[in-house]
Order: C-alpha cells, then sequence, then structure tokens
C-alpha cells in the first residue's frame, strides 16, 4: 500500500477500536447466551416460557413478563438473560465508543467540520442509548 | 466438487423457496404455526433459527443481496415471532455483519470514514425516528408497509445498474468543503484510483429515507446505500458496496438502541440469528469462489417478493 493509499490516522484508529470492540461483544454475546439457555444463572423469565409470549407485541410482552426495559436490566446483572444481554449492549455501542476515540485526532487536525459532525453523532447515539429520544425504559 | 457446490447452492434455494410457499397459506395459516410453537421443545428454536440463519447467511452472499434485507421478511413469514422482536434481531444481524466486516474495510482503505460520517450522521438521525413510528403503528400497517418496501427492494435489485468507475467531472461544492475523495489501489487493473463525489446534497436527502426505513423494518440498508453512493454521489462500486457496509454499522446502531430500550431484542432469537448469519455468511464466501452465483440470484430474489407479497397480503388481511 503506498503513501497515496494508506488510510488516514483516524480511519486507522476507529478500525482497531472497532474490531476489539466487536469482537469483545461478539464473546460475550456467545457465552452468555449459553449461560442463559443452560440455566447456569437464574433468569427473569425461565427461558422455556418466551416461546409463550413471543408472538405478543413487545409492549404487551413487556407487561406479561415483567422484563426490564431502557437500562433497568443494569441492576439484574446476576441474571442469565440480562448477562446474555450485555453481549448485545456492547455490539450497539461499539460505535459510539470508537467515535469517542476517534474524536481527539479530528481535533488535533483542527478538521472543524467533521468535530462538529463528529460531536452531533455522539450525541444523537448517546440520546438514543439513553432512553431520551427513544422513549425507553419504564 | 465445483459441481457439487452449485448443485447444493441450488438444491438449498429451492428448499428454502419450497419451504416459503409452504408457510404462505399453502400449508397452514401463520395461527396454527403459533400454536403448533407450543408444541415444540423450546430449545428446538435456537437450534432451527441457527440453521435457518445459516443457510439464509450462504445463500445471501452467493446470491449478492444483503444479509439483513433477506432476514426480516423472511424470518417472520417462517416462524412465529412477533414481527417487532424479527425487526430487533434483523437490525441486530446487520449490525454484526457490519461490525465484523467494517475494520478490514477500512484498513485496506475501501471504507471511507470521510465519506461515510455525513451521511450517517442523516441516517441513523433518522433510523431512530424510523424506529419508534415502527414499534408505535400497529402490527398490520408496519407489515403492509414492509411488504411494500420489500417489493420496491426486489425492483431495485432487478434493475439497479451499477457503474465500476463512474464519472465525476467536478466535484460540489460540500463534498470539496469536507475533502471527500480518496485514492485506493484496484488490484484487478494493478493501479491506483483517484476518486471524488458530486450531488452530496442529494444524497444527504436520500438518507434520510434510507435511515427512516432501515429503523422502521429493521432491514440493513446496502440494497439503497449502494446505489446512492455508486450511481448518485459517484463513487467508484468498490468503495460505495465497501462504505455501504460501514455505514450500516452506525445506522444500525442507533435503531438498535431504540429496540433494545423498548424491550424488543429477545436474546433467544437474536443471538442464533447473528451466529446462523455470520457463520453462513463466511461459508458463503467460500462457495463464491467457485460457484456461479447468478442463477442463484434470482431463485433469491424470487423468494424475497414472495416473503415480500406475504407480507403485503398479510398486512392488509387477504392473506394469512
Amino acid at each position: 500500500m503506498s503513501e497515496r493509499t494508506k488510510p488516514s490516522e483516524e480511519q486507522l484508529k476507529y478500525a482497531s477500536i472497532l474490531q476489539v470492540v466487536g469482537l469483545t461483544g461478539l464473546g460475550i454475546l456467545i457465552v452468555g447466551f449459553f449461560i442463559y439457555v443452560l440455566g447456569l444463572l437464574p433468569n427473569i423469565v425461565p427461558v422455556k416460557k418466551i416461546p409463550q409470549y413471543w408472538n405478543m407485541r413487545v409492549h404487551d410482552f413487556v407487561e406479561y413478563t415483567g422484563m426490564p426495559t431502557g437500562w433497568g436490566w443494569v441492576t439484574h446483572l446476576n441474571r442469565g438473560d440480562v448477562l446474555s444481554f450485555l453481549g448485545i449492549v456492547l455490539l450497539a455501542a461499539a460505535t459510539i465508543i470508537c467515535m469517542i476515540v476517534v474524536l481527539p485526532t479530528f481535533i488535533k487536525k483542527r478538521d472543524v467540520p467533521y468535530i462538529l459532525i463528529l460531536l452531533i453523532q455522539i450525541i444523537v447515539l448517546i440520546l438514543a442509548a439513553s432512553g431520551i429520544i427513544s422513549g425507553g425504559g419504564h | 466438487m465445483l459441481k457439487w457446490w452449485k448443485g447444493s447452492v441450488v438444491f438449498i434455494s429451492l428448499l428454502l423457496f419450497v419451504a416459503l410457499l409452504g408457510s404462505t397459506g399453502l400449508c397452514e395459516e401463520t395461527s396454527e404455526v403459533i400454536h403448533k410453537s407450543s408444541s415444540i421443545a423450546w430449545w428446538m428454536w435456537p437450534i432451527i433459527l441457527f440453521i435457518f440463519t445459516f443457510l439464509l447467511g450462504m445463500l445471501a452472499v452467493v446470491a449478492g443481496v444483503g444479509g439483513g434485507v433477506l432476514f426480516v421478511p423472511i424470518v417472520s413469514s417462517f416462524f412465529p415471532f412477533n414481527l417487532d422482536f424479527v425487526r430487533g434481531a434483523g437490525l441486530l444481524v446487520a449490525l454484526s455483519g457490519a461490525l465484523s466486516a467494517g475494520p478490514g474495510l477500512l484498513r485496506r482503505g475501501l471504507a471511507n470514514l470521510r465519506l461515510a460520517l455525513p451521511m450517517s450522521l442523516i441516517a441513523s438521525t433518522c433510523s431512530i425516528f424510523g424506529a419508534m413510528v415502527g414499534l408505535a403503528l400497529p402490527t398490520n400497517v408496519v407489515q403492509t408497509a414492509l411488504g411494500a418496501t420489500i417489493i420496491a427492494i426486489v425492483i431495485v435489485m432487478a434493475t439497479a445498474k451499477r457503474a465500476d468507475f463512474p464519472e465525476v467531472k467536478k466535484p460540489d461544492a460540500l463534498s470539496t468543503a469536507l475533502r471527500i475523495s480518496g485514492v485506493y489501489y484496484e488490484e484487478s487493473m494493478g493501479k491506483e484510483i483517484n476518486w471524488q463525489i458530486h450531488r452530496t446534497p442529494i444524497g444527504l436527502l436520500f438518507f434520510t429515507v434510507i435511515g427512516f426505513m432501515a429503523g422502521m423494518f429493521g432491514l440493513g440498508a446496502g440494497w439503497a446505500n449502494v446505489p446512492v453512493l455508486n450511481l448518485l454521489l459517484g463513487a467508484p462500486l468498490k468503495i460505495s458496496v465497501a462504505t455501504s457496509v460501514f455505514l450500516l454499522s452506525i445506522t444500525d446502531t442507533a435503531a438498535a438502541w431504540v429496540y433494545i430500550n423498548k424491550g424488543a431484542v429477545l436474546p433467544l432469537i437474536a443471538v442464533p440469528s447473528v451466529a446462523g448469519m455470520m457463520l453462513g455468511t463466511r461459508i458463503g464466501v467460500k462457495i463464491l469462489a467457485r460457484a456461479k452465483p447468478k442463477a442463484v440470484k434470482w431463485i433469491v430474489v424470487g423468494f424475497l417478493f414472495l416473503a415480500g407479497l406475504r407480507a403485503l397480503l398479510k398486512g392488509l388481511g387477504i392473506w394469512g
């Protein structure tokens, strides 16, 4: 790869972080899932009962099962179903983590348009994750 | 060996096609399938889902169709899960695929961060609203809109042309200000290709619609990203395809949070789907090197059309 075709510093940094967080998330997803389905930890909703509810709409499902919404799962990390959820959360957080990590590189280069784009993007994603603009949680 | 691969891919395609026909009413109504679900041991479902998505992932690659776009219409036709959970899992399937492929594409300079970020800001913001609307609307309305969208996607897939190196005589003011351009090494030609884009404001407008639809239906949006990046903005095809994959990792993240916060991501559905699709995609890449995918592509597109038609008619209360 010549100097001309070499990706920018921030792009390479983004790629490295994405790889680490993405692989970690997938690993936790698989391990958490086996802990969940093998019943190694107690579940909020017994796994064998899930098929009774999965044809319901999500708000009915939450009402019947009492599954936590929003960030309510954080207080139930000793439950198998919540642990399997942790990998999903990490995968969804990967992009936010990458953007926060590459932001200083754009600041160092004084790339004002992209600093603004990244800042707004990070705020949008954090608002979505927090449930503020997505209406999550009880 | 080659014949064996080709034969097995066509066989799997036909198997899925026949199964879809079975699920579309020739065998039984969906409600009966739902009742049947209680007679199947719970642990069978993740295994069935894993095998199914494994085959789907393999076919998606061979056919050159995004796995994310196949997942929602087909799984919602085959399985007794509510559309809310299928869309939640669909977003995770598309997101995992994009997160896996993203680092390699960025490192090789095929996915471009400067091109992706302005588009992703618009698309991801709109995907949040799409997801909120999708979860608020009645199921039959979403189902009808999903069916119509899938049929439109089939038309796009069947008719859209692609240009390897679109001609961009002069970049527009916005892309110049944002310094969206690049150079990449084209292996097939053994030379470096300079690229730039035009019509950026119109492209951004398109991404509002693409993002909204990705969030509303839980679909991967590669089918729309690539034509917009390639034909409208004028990015080379390889840059468009790679940047589209990377874009999905941002657009789907935003929508995924809405589904996660609402409780619409069930690990029992999502995890086997992600694992099956990722493994199937890897095997599909190996088959692709040996098989001629043209016939498979048309079988999969036909299959997708049938799934879209079923969703449309189901939403309208006509069929299923």
